[in-house]
């Protein structure tokens, strides 16, 4: 290209305006971005989140975030956070999220955000090249927590807690799993007669390391977005069944699901001795594979 | 030599696209006690393999790795030093309305080199370079063949316009727009995502169709007329100090440089423009060595 005419280069702007607008809507519309898809362990039907509360759009993001729009309009997807998570609970949002597409965030029901308190400090923020994650220093525990608390800024969501199909609350067993793993231990969730657990919203920081280690396969603990209107006081935010109302049934998609069924069909067991004749051990079958995740 | 020089640089930087987060996974298995349980055959070997070559360094081999994230394209962060491309500093201004000192400081040193050399990032370190310029020769063995693929010419100042409309919809919407259509930070991403989950999405689709595009339709189509990040680089390096310059005595009018110009310039008449971004690929071809790079102050050049 010869030297542009200073005069020249503004017009010829003007004329590749159109071009450009057309190219750069074409990938909006085709959102360039990937096609990835993670699903949790137990797929919850979209009906139990609806009922739950949840909204399908709401995505958890890594500690430091700060409002959904504040990220999104920070995050350049870059995928450091994703390269430096050391238990790998990072994930990035595929296409279907629309103008959340390739930014990172987290699967609950898979992996909670441990918050790096074992370790020097919290690795996903500190390498945020932009602020779009917050750095947070994980030295002083107690103040890591203060700031993530329901209400700040840095609030990554509020657990909910469904008693309707609780195993503490429904009297199935005995657990207060949830309990035992939450990082602010007896503030945010306590336990009261029998060790069942009671989740205390205002002070939820929302890493969802509850939702993963909740035995209940639908997950009786649930993550709402931050900034969800609240009662302080913990019961009146749980979802309590209703006095007469129907007992809710849950679908959970077991075909859609990559872990292990709980149950093994005998007749299925029986086939398979039948195929494998003389052999004197069954051997579950190749589509079940645990170490997938 | 020169082109042999820039064929390292550039392969060393495509191997750091798969050696950054082969290491950074690397670390995470050994933090976590992880490492027998990978999944692969071919992936365990791998692993193997780094674990042993790093043993030979150091006994703690975490503290160092932990250190080094990301990919040189896009941005990457090495013991708390990091690099950024100046295209993400533009992003995040319009994006978030707000400046970021830190960001600024990580962009400095792409954007301190373009002002001083040009437009280099895009000749010597972008891996797309490397790729389309390998497609170029199946272009041109085409060419040979008999077949005879189209040229389509657009204007260059489609990469301003695009530079332009691309930070007014990033400042509109909200959501980082360069991200998903600058070629590099493709590459990178899905790298990173192919090493740590093995899948890859739509931005292979997206990359092999330039390719095919380039290939059958119009030569060097993204980085000539389309690419944000080259109009970015040209605009910041138009006031360039180091220049190829033409020694009228040595040359012969054979016109090699302008066969040899990948983005379609003119070499043998002195016409570059801020385009260029100083390959030298002219320089190696001419036989009478008649062109040379120079170091000189904008305005003291002469105009031709």
């Amino acid at each position: 290209m010869e030297n542009i005419s200073r005069r020249n280069f503004f017009r010829k702007i003007g004329g590749g305006v159109i071009t450009a607008s057309g190219i750069s809507s074409f990938a909006l519309l085709l959102n360039f971005g990937t096609s990835y898809k993670f699903k949790p362990l137990y797929h919850v039907s979209k009906k139990i989140e609806r009922m739950k509360g949840g909204g399908e759009d709401f995505l958890l993001r890594p500690p430091g975030a700060q409002s959904e729009e504040d990220f999104l309009s920070k995050c350049i997807k870059c995928y450091l956070c994703l390269e430096a998570c050391p238990i790998q609970a990072i994930k990035i949002a595929g296409r279907d999220k629309g103008k959340a597409a390739d930014t990172p965030y987290i699967i609950a029901e898979n992996t909670g955000c441990d918050l790096c308190f074992n370790r020097e400090n919290m690795r996903c923020n500190h390498v945020c090249p932009t602020d779009a994650l917050m750095k947070m220093n994980s030295d002083d525990k107690n103040k890591v927590l203060e700031d993530m608390k329901m209400g700040a800024v840095l609030n990554m969501g509020i657990a909910v807690l469904d008693k309707r199909i609780c195993y503490a609350w429904t009297n199935v067993s005995v657990c207060w799993a949830c309990y035992e793993i939450c990082p602010y231990k007896s503030k945010a969730i306590t336990t009261g007669l029998r060790n069942i657990p009671t989740v205390h919203p205002e002070w939820c920081v929302g890493c969802g390391l509850c939702v993963e280690i909740c035995p209940v396969p639908q997950k009786a603990i649930v993550i709402l977005p931050p900034g969800t209107k609240m009662e302080a006081g913990g019961a009146s935010s749980d979802i309590i069944r209703e006095e007469g109302g129907k007992q809710w049934s849950f679908e959970v998609d077991k075909t859609e699901s990559r872990a292990v069924p709980d149950t093994v069909n005998p007749e299925d067991v029986e086939q398979k001795m039948k195929e494998k004749e003389g052999g004197d051990s069954w051997k579950p079958s190749e589509k079940v594979d645990i170490m997938k995740f | 030599m020169l082109q042999f020089i820039r064929r390292l640089i550039q392969i060393f930087v495509i191997a750091l696209l798969i050696i950054i987060p082969i290491l950074s996974l690397y670390e995470i298995l050994i933090e976590n006690f992880r490492l027998p349980m990978v999944q692969g055959r071919g992936w365990q070997q791998i692993f193997d393999f780094v674990d042993s070559a790093m043993r030979h360094f150091t006994e703690d081999p975490v503290k160092i790795v932990k250190n080094i994230k990301g990919n040189i394209f896009w941005t990457i962060t090495i013991y708390d030093f990091t690099l950024s491309d100046p295209l993400i500093l533009v992003g995040h201004i319009f994006g978030s309305r707000a400046f970021y000192i830190s960001l600024l400081v990580s962009a400095l040193p792409f954007i301190i080199i373009t002002i001083l050399f040009g437009r280099v990032f895009c000749g010597w370190i972008c891996p797309m370079d490397l790729l389309l310029e390998l497609n170029n020769k199946i272009r041109r063995l085409l060419y040979k063949i008999g077949l005879r693929p189209y040229n389509i010419i657009f204007s260059r100042s489609h990469k301003y316009a695009l530079l332009f409309v691309g930070s007014i919809l990033t400042f509109l919407l909200g959501v980082q727009l360069f991200a998903f259509i600058y070629p590099p930070a493709i590459i990178n991403r899905e790298a990173v995502h192919y090493i740590y989950y093995g899948s890859v999405g739509m931005g292979v689709v997206a990359i092999a169709a330039i390719m095919l595009i380039e290939v059958s339709l119009s030569e060097r189509l993204w980085c000539r007329y389309f690419c944000p990040g080259g109009g970015l680089y040209s605009v910041l390096g138009t006031g360039r100090l180091v220049t190829i310059v033409r020694d009228k005595n040595l040359c012969d009018d054979c016109a090699d440089c302008n066969k040899a110009c990948e983005f379609a310039f003119n070499p043998m008449r002195d016409k570059f423009g801020m385009e260029c971004n100083n390959c030298g690929k002219c320089i190696s071809v001419c036989e009478k060595k008649g062109l040379s790079f120079k170091f000189s102050l904008p305005w003291r050049r002469t105009k031709t």
